[in-house]
């Protein structure tokens, strides 16, 4: 069933058709949430937040954009708020989450060291730019669609990504890590 | 220009790590899409206990400014008719009500 069929049908009231559409679009918006708040346990409060909002929400969606791409501006406007609320608090990542186990555990370790370390570059960048970052190289986001999601103009995407690249390019070679 | 285009994308390669996920967040959108329905039930609830209590203040005020024009004659005929007509208002529009609940749940 294509995604404006299941939306219509989850509007009328069809709880299955709903939990398709939050399935489906469960890994995407994971993904976006992980990497903007480089902490699992937040992640997880706004992977749910961005699930409840959305279902109460739903009658506004207006399909013009993927359904997937909402969900990712909920999150995004989610994340804001919870910054500005807890502006003084930081969580460090934290150690003990469940982790993926898949490969041989030396391995694993290792790509686990360079991950963490990588998120912490990524979490180095203002949320604003790194959003513009996440969505633009891991989701291929054109400048026109980020600029919609952030509610900025398209100019200030660009630069907002320019400034993440330069930004990141710049902690790696510190890091050693390029 | 040209080292640092380099530079650039070695360090866009660098940050494809994070395209697998090392942590498993487990979510049950059962348990969500109910939270939800119970939140909806509520407002719903208190939208209707507020239309309740908006009308029960109107309708008493009416009364009384009625009678207050017309005398406590007016208060009395009003009842005499609702005691009279309820039972052939109330009943029917409440069997039209059981039957479309009915139909809707079928």
């Amino acid at each position: 069933m294509d995604e404006a069929a299941l939306i219509e049908k989850a509007k009328s009231g069809d709880k299955f058709a709903l939990n398709t559409l939050l399935t489906e679009n469960y890994e995407i918006l994971k993904g976006y949430s992980i990497k903007m708040t480089g902490n699992p346990y937040k992640a997880q409060d706004i992977i749910q937040e961005t699930m409840l909002k959305a279902i109460l929400k739903l009658d506004k969606f207006v399909p013009k954009a993927k359904f997937s791409t909402w969900l990712i501006k909920i999150a995004t406007n989610i994340y804001r708020d919870d910054l500005r609320k807890n502006k003084f608090l930081s969580l460090d990542p934290p150690d003990t989450y469940d982790e993926k186990s898949t490969e041989n555990p030396e391995d694993e370790s290792i790509r686990n060291l360079e991950y963490k370390e990588v998120m912490e570059v990524l979490q180095t960048l203002p949320y604003q730019k790194r959003a513009c970052f996440i969505l633009k190289h891991y989701y291929g986001y054109e400048y026109e669609e980020i600029a919609k999601i952030l509610s900025c103009p398209v100019g200030t995407v660009r630069s907002r990504l320019h400034y993440a690249i330069r930004h990141i390019t710049s902690e790696l070679e510190k890091r050693r890590m390029i | 220009m040209n080292e640092h285009d380099d530079k650039s994308k070695e360090a866009l390669k660098k940050m494809d790590i994070l395209n697998n996920d090392i942590y498993d967040i487990k979510i049950n959108t059962w348990d969500i899409i109910s939270k939800a329905e119970t939140i909806k039930n509520k407002k719903h609830e208190r939208k209707e206990f507020t239309l309740f209590i908006t009308v029960c203040i109107f309708l008493m005020s009416l009364m009384a400014f009625m009678t207050d024009i017309f005398g406590i004659h007016f208060l009395l005929y009003f009842e005499t008719i609702v005691y009279i007509l309820s039972p052939f208002s109330i009943l029917p529009l409440s069997i039209i009500a059981v039957k479309k609940g009915g139909t809707k749940n079928e």
